[in-house]
């Protein structure tokens, strides 16, 4: 076992001819296009983080929590989808340092750093828990001029001219993080394995963050060419002086599930007693005759 | 199913494997070059006794619960009834249900973990977790029951397994972050699962196995697998599962139709395929074992079926290994019939394994 030093490698290379499908979720049902973040964002911004700040949600009311919450400060250098009046913004997510030593991480959510450079999909800033579209699918990272996803897949343009992930990069940048004045980083362990590890083969070339910032202003303007989106009022910025509070997401009762029974086919009399000798045997597939 | 007509077998590879390689592997979080886990492995965690009255589900989450507990790293999951109500950030670990779309920003399920990350001078320094609480998203299309995979995405069902998503959300309980890069249950969880027969079955695999060894001990006990799906590609911070195929002799990948869900090869009589599938050491130790090759008349894989091969695999607790073997189509199958061509690992038992059920697994074919 080692660990890995901070470097390039091809683990996968991947065709995606959208962007952002949320993996963790079925691509198709959920996944957010690059066409349907574009559109369910409230604003598409570039800007450089200039300040990350920490405040503990206010005990307001018998359901709520204290839970501590994460200030990221951009300085906006452009605006892809929205009120052109905007410079500054400062988004609210959820988690981060709290008191003293404890720090909240919520596992799909990003990191930030100041001097962070991003491309991001801005939606419900102070009402969602993570204020992007998809959460960490809806930044891109601009590392060394280079576009990237939140978690360090190369940003690519295809033949056919479309968007795509490409290789998986391990970055400093995308590894390490500064929690207040503390440094958390993500080790990833190699393994000496059996076989070859699997790769896939590049699919297009890795854009550039001014490429893949020009890609996305294309397909705002295709999709909004009145330039409507131009008269959105500007996005609210969280202020880290006003206290705030949020609700405890309450329990739910499960829904009632349903078992669905094996649809039987015709079988053997030899498959009939093969199944319950598989049973007899918990399962286990060697069956001694 | 037992063919009686083939009873000569056909000892393909008997092959150690000698190809050794780097495999990214499991990731998790570091601070003060401290890894950040639980102090003690033995992590107190209920579930909420609103999201989970009912015993379907709470059997399920206790399945996956189980799954962890059942690797051999030290780390214990202690699941109980949470009957004072659930909360994040209040010192208890708990696992809930809610419908609170702010909350779950869209994502089928959340996991929360806090952490304490402080180096006092004179002290030393602090570094470990404190608390994990999981929300699941209730209008997510899950089922709690895994005894008929057609029920199930990628099997031509409309439900998303529950013990997969579990098992992915808990594995965060134990300090383990996503992998997008590798075949393991911390990439997407519902095409992290075993298959054999109808009945389908979650499990933590050999790679975030490895993360828990490497976090909280190892305890001796022992595993090998088999499965019918491998690494695909990188989604975001997840990784994609596919299903293994089955290629022409040159290397080309055979045509095939989908039934169910699942991919059915048309192959002829007497072709010389690729057959893939992924095998995995889930234990302790290097394990020497024989992999039988079978021909069945179903989807179920036992020895009972009629064997056609034999492959000799050294597998050690490492990253999963995705290999193709040469294996000949028996010319005796008639045509137009259909068959299960599948693989039963430790065919002979001679591993004592925690678990036996996950030792076969199949791909489909259609004798043209």
């Amino acid at each position: 076992m080692y660990s890995l030093s901070v470097k390039t490698f091809s683990a996968c290379a991947v065709i995606l001819c959208s962007l952002a499908v949320q993996g963790h979720n079925k691509p198709g049902d959920q996944g957010a296009k690059l066409d349907d973040m574009i559109k369910s964002a409230d604003a598409v911004v570039v800007g450089k983080v200039v300040g990350v700040q920490y405040a503990i949600s206010s005990d307001g009311q018998r359901e709520s929590e204290t839970l501590p919450h994460t200030f990221v400060t951009y300085e906006v250098s452009r605006i892809l989808k929205g009120s052109p009046q905007q410079s500054v913004i400062t988004m609210r997510f959820l988690g981060g340092r709290g008191k003293e030593s404890d720090f909240m991480m919520v596992h799909n959510s990003p990191l930030f750093s100041t001097g962070n450079e991003d491309i991001l999909f801005v939606r419900g800033n102070q009402r969602a828990a993570c204020p992007l579209v998809g959460c960490g699918e809806g930044r891109f990272r601009i590392i060394n001029g280079m576009a990237y996803s939140d978690v360090g897949q190369q940003i690519v343009l295809t033949k056919r001219q479309m968007l795509g992930f490409g290789q998986y990069d391990i970055l400093q940048e995308i590894m390490s993080h500064q929690v207040s004045q503390t440094t958390i980083h993500r080790k990833i362990v190699t393994e000496t394995g059996e076989g070859k590890p699997e790769q896939g083969l590049p699919i297009g070339t890795h854009l550039r963050g001014a490429g893949l910032i020009d890609f996305i202003q294309q397909r705002v303007l295709q999709l909004d060419p009145n330039r409507q989106w131009e008269r959105l009022p500007p996005i609210v910025s969280a202020n880290i002086q006003l206290p705030f509070t949020i609700n405890l997401p309450k329990p739910t009762k499960a829904k009632k599930a349903r078992e669905i029974p094996v649809r039987k086919q015709r079988q053997t009399p030899a498959e009939i007693l093969e199944e319950n000798l598989f049973k007899r045997n918990d399962g286990n597939p060697v069956i001694r005759q | 199913m037992k063919h009686k007509n083939l009873l000569k077998l056909s000892l393909l590879f008997v092959s150690l494997t000698l190809w050794h390689s780097q495999s990214a592997a499991y990731q998790y979080w570091v601070c003060l070059d401290r890894d950040l886990k639980w102090d003690s492995p033995n992590v107190g965690i209920g579930a909420s006794h609103v999201s989970f009255a009912s015993s379907s589900w709470m059997n399920s989450l206790s399945t996956s619960v189980s799954r962890w507990n059942q690797t051999p790293s030290n780390f214990n999951y202690v699941l109980s009834t949470d009957t004072n109500g659930v909360g994040r950030g209040n010192g208890q670990n708990e696992v809930w249900f809610s419908n609170d779309p702010d909350a779950l920003q869209g994502a089928p399920a959340i996991a929360y973990s806090w952490w304490q990350c402080i180096d006092y001078w004179i002290f030393g320094k602090t570094v470990k977790m404190t608390e994990i609480d999981v929300i699941f998203d209730v209008n997510e299309a899950y089922t709690p029951f895994m005894t008929n995979k057609s029920a199930l995405w990628e099997y031509g069902g409309g439900s998303r397994p529950f013990q997969t998503t579990a098992l992915h959300e808990l594995g965060h309980g134990l300090g383990l972050a996503h992998v997008n890069y590798n075949y393991n249950v911390l990439g997407t969880d519902w095409t992290h699962i075993h298959v054999n027969g109808a009945n389908a079955r979650s499990y933590a695999g050999e790679d975030a196995t490895r993360g828990a060894v490497h976090l909280y001990g190892t305890e001796i006990k022992q595993d090998v697998a088999a499965s019918q799906w491998k690494y695909g590609s990188a989604s975001g911070e997840y990784s994609s599962h596919v299903r293994t195929v089955l290629r022409n002799e040159a290397g080309g990948l055979i045509s095939s139709t989908v039934v169910g869900g699942e991919p059915v090869y048309n192959v002829t009589q007497g072709q010389r395929v690729r057959m893939e599938f992924t095998y995995e050491n889930n234990g302790s130790n290097t394990q020497g074992v024989n992999v039988g090759v079978f021909i069945s008349t179903n989807d179920l894989i036992t020895t009972l079926d009629s064997k056609i091969g034999n492959i000799g695999l050294t597998l050690a607790p490492d990253v999963v290994f995705t290999r193709q073997d040469l294996i000949t189509i028996p010319a005796s199958i008639p045509r137009n019939s259909n068959r299960w061509l599948g693989v039963v690992v430790d065919d002979n038992n001679s591993v004592s394994e925690f678990v036996e059920s996950n030792n076969a697994t199949y791909v489909r074919i259609k004798i043209l």
